[in-house]
């Protein structure tokens, strides 16, 4: 089978169906040990026809099925075949090497809206995406190493252990499976592992001593980048089964998000469809329960090359703009749920920075925060960074430049956003693809979320 | 990463309320059209009851718009009728996240007088909504106060760049010479102004204020520019439909209002002109800061209305 899609290569559907396969076999096998009490291990190499047919039906069920088996799974999962060999663990073979053919996974492709569909046989819709194929080749090879990568981080990650470590083993896995080179492909943002009531854009500085508590409710929030092209993507991590209703609330309410985004579909009515979906719900969680509240005032956002938050904002409650979305376009829809009162409000020491994209030449009066820019214009752009990657690349003692750099306003602040205390909020993420021709990919589907 | 964007009322989760002038017809009705998909409560501040209650008809009858539509009564030719509408809403005690004073008059063929003897253009368009917007402040200021994010809207137009010569300090009301044109000249300057000056005072108390033309826009605008006796000419008729062609829809020109009053970053707007929802450089009479403290100062001698804010 996945001989068979290499030799195809130009059609990526036939790669795309047959990688998806592979995760749906995964699944099934998990399945069949569900139920045979782990009798039939690996036992359907050969029926993927069979599986492709009813990929279709089997999403919904796949969802749910993970979701149980993550919570207590081991890592057997990461030795799944790819074409290129095998991913070890933790993951350091490039994606690169995994796909000898160049050609990586398609995502998950929703079908245009019914007022779209004359752009599936419009001759000069479809030669713009031939056109185009290369640079969404490239955010595929991203998405491919957010999915490698997240598959050894959910099911390795256990209570006890240290956050930072966490997180270095996810970056350097990332580092390594895109294989890391300056500015050109690398790591796109911070990785963000906020836990309970802090919704986002909190990582560990350098010598935190955070430990993961089993009742932590963790949004791991991470991004590669090749050429620019960010792929930015979330899922929430818990230890116990108690958040699960809550988990499901706010995926079904991104997965709403996905399904209503589309070319000239108006930013306001993804936002209210992601409200209805994402506050029908109701949890209990320590014996309380709550209506689950869309954290809001933050938003999905469109993403240009360098560029993680560009122009437009996918708002995720109602009374948004009425920008439309466009072709072409890049967008990471995430959405949070909340058991607090539904909106963040910057608390809480900060890690993430980024440079403003717009700035001009400022000039500086203090040397080291000239310095300081310099090694971020050079190591980072305007993607963001956080203090841990300054002391990875051998910065010391850069408080005082940093600071005169937000400052003046060229290096942006993005402290941790935070509900109330005592709220857990959770977040599911995908970066989406509005292609010209043949409708919306979605570029970071696993076969987890 | 995830961005965050604070909408005005987010962090209150109190309902967000709007205030539009001259919300019956034209601009004004789909500046509140508009608002009434985004925030919570529209209060429609017009003269005509009637004619109020069939534009909340309208915007009731489209279904994006939820919003709560209130009527407020307010004359901006009555300091009196001012008065009545600032006590109700200071009565009613409810934040205002944004202000659009969107009421006016424009080229009225001869002097005419309000009901405080103003001269009607320079007295609707600037001394009114000074009046009003003076009556509402605490209100918006409070709003600033909870949000950070209060909006002031002016509506001016580039026919402040009629009065070339700048403000006429010695003939506000154009008692010597009047010229229909002069004076909606000299009433859209000093909205541009008070503008500028309202926004000087309130840095830093989270109220943003702009000032904007909406463009040619075909609305009631023009109803005075034919005599309402004189029999309409066929080929006015003909000329008209002609220039139709090239003037906004009332949708188009209600488009900046929105922009200012929703969709621009908060603080971004503050003291500047905009036009098709780009900034532009106003003339360069409505920079002058000694006009724009003189007519501050006149409007308040004259409404009697005074703003608790002091010149920083």
């Amino acid at each position: 089978m996945l001989a068979a899609s290499r030799d195809d290569t130009v059609d990526v559907d036939a790669v795309s169906s047959a990688v998806r396969s592979i995760a749906i076999e995964d699944d099934e096998a998990r399945e069949s040990r569900d139920a045979d009490g782990g009798e039939n291990d690996d036992g359907d190499d050969d029926d993927d026809e069979q599986t492709n047919a009813d990929a279709g039906a089997k999403k919904k069920k796949k969802k749910k099925k993970k979701k149980k088996s993550g919570a207590g799974g081991g890592v057997k999962s990461t030795s799944v075949q790819y074409p290129g060999g095998k991913q070890t663990a933790p993951p350091s073979v490039p994606a690169r090497e995994l796909y000898p053919s160049g050609t990586y996974p398609v995502g998950e492709i929703l079908p245009h809206h019914e007022h779209n569909l004359w752009r599936e046989t419009d001759a000069e819709k479809r030669e713009i995406e031939r056109i185009e194929e290369n640079s969404y080749n490239e955010a595929r090879q991203c998405a491919e190493v957010h999915r490698q990568v997240r598959r050894y981080i959910s099911e390795w990650v256990k209570p006890g252990m240290k956050y930072i470590d966490v997180c270095e083993t996810l970056e350097d896995s990332v580092r390594k499976l895109i294989e890391e080179r300056g500015l050109e492909a690398g790591v796109a943002f911070p990785t963000g592992c906020s836990k309970n009531h802090v919704a986002a854009h909190w990582t560990p500085n350098g010598g935190s001593e955070s430990v993961i508590d089993k009742d932590d409710v963790i949004k791991f929030d991470f991004g590669v980048q090749v050429k620019g092209r960010i792929i930015d993507c979330a899922f929430t991590k818990t230890f116990n089964d108690m958040y699960d209703p809550l988990l499901k609330a706010v995926n079904e309410a991104t997965e709403t998000g996905i399904k209503s985004a589309g070319i000239d579909v108006r930013l306001c009515d993804i936002g209210e469809a992601i409200q209805e979906v994402m506050e029908s719900h109701t949890v209990e969680i320590h014996g309380k329960e709550y209506q689950v509240k869309c954290c809001s005032n933050l938003n999905g956002h469109s993403i240009d090359p360098y560029r993680i938050h560009a122009g437009k904002s996918v708002p995720i409650v109602r009374g948004g703009v009425q920008t439309k979305m466009e072709e072409g376009e890049y967008y990471a829809i995430e959405t949070f749920g909340s058991t607090g009162r539904g909106y963040v409000i910057e608390d809480g020491e900060c890690s993430h920075y980024m440079k403003n994209y717009d700035v001009g030449h400022v000039p500086l009066r203090l040397p080291t925060a000239k310095r300081l820019l310099g090694v971020i214009d050079r190591n980072f752009g305007t993607l963001a960074f956080c203090k841990r990657y300054l002391d990875r690349i051998g910065q010391e003692r850069y408080g005082m430049a940093l600071k005169n750099l937000c400052d003046n306003g060229i290096i942006q602040p993005y402290p941790p956003l935070c509900d109330i205390k005592g709220s857990y909020v959770a977040q599911y993420e995908h970066t989406i693809l509005l292609k010209p021709s043949s409708g919306v990919e979605v570029l970071t589907r696993g076969d987890d979320y | 990463m995830t961005r965050v964007v604070t909408r005005a009322g987010a962090t209150t989760g109190r309902p967000t309320h709007c205030v539009v002038t001259g919300a019956n017809t034209g601009i004004g009705l789909e500046t509140a059209r508009a608002l009434a998909r985004t925030y919570d409560v529209v209060t429609l501040a017009c003269r005509d009851e009637t004619r109020a209650r069939a534009a909340m008809a309208t915007i009731g009858a489209d279904d994006l718009c939820d919003a709560e539509l209130r009527f407020a009564s307010l004359d901006l030719s009555s300091l009196a009728s001012i008065e009545d509408f600032g006590r109700a809403m200071r009565a009613a005690d409810e934040a205002i996240d944004a202000f659009v004073a969107n009421a006016g008059v424009m080229a009225l063929p001869t002097a005419t007088r309000t009901r405080d003897g103003f001269e009607t253009q320079v007295g609707v368009n600037h001394l009114g909504h000074y009046a009003a917007i003076g009556w509402v402040f605490p209100l918006i200021e409070r709003a600033g106060r909870e949000t950070g994010d209060a909006r002031v809207v002016v509506v001016s137009s580039e026919a402040h760049r009629i009065a070339s010569r700048g403000l006429r300090r010695d003939d506000l009301f154009g008692e010597t010479r009047y010229g229909a044109w002069t004076q909606y000249g000299q009433s859209k300057l000093a909205n541009v102004l008070f503008a500028n000056e309202l926004a000087r005072r309130c840095e830093g108390r989270g109220v943003t204020v702009a000032s904007l033309h909406p463009g040619a826009v075909d609305t009631e605008l023009g109803r005075y520019l034919q005599p309402p006796d004189a029999e309409v000419k066929w080929w006015q008729k003909k000329l008209y439909n002609f220039i139709r062609k090239f003037l906004k829809t009332p949708e188009q020109g209600a488009a900046t209002s929105v922009f200012l009053a929703r969709d621009v970053e908060r603080g971004v707007a503050n003291g500047k002109y905009f036009s098709d929802c780009r900034e532009k450089t106003p003339a360069k009479t409505c920079l002058d800061e000694d006009d724009a403290l003189w007519l501050w100062n006149r409007s308040a001698e004259l409404t009697g209305v005074a703003f608790d804010l002091e010149r920083v």
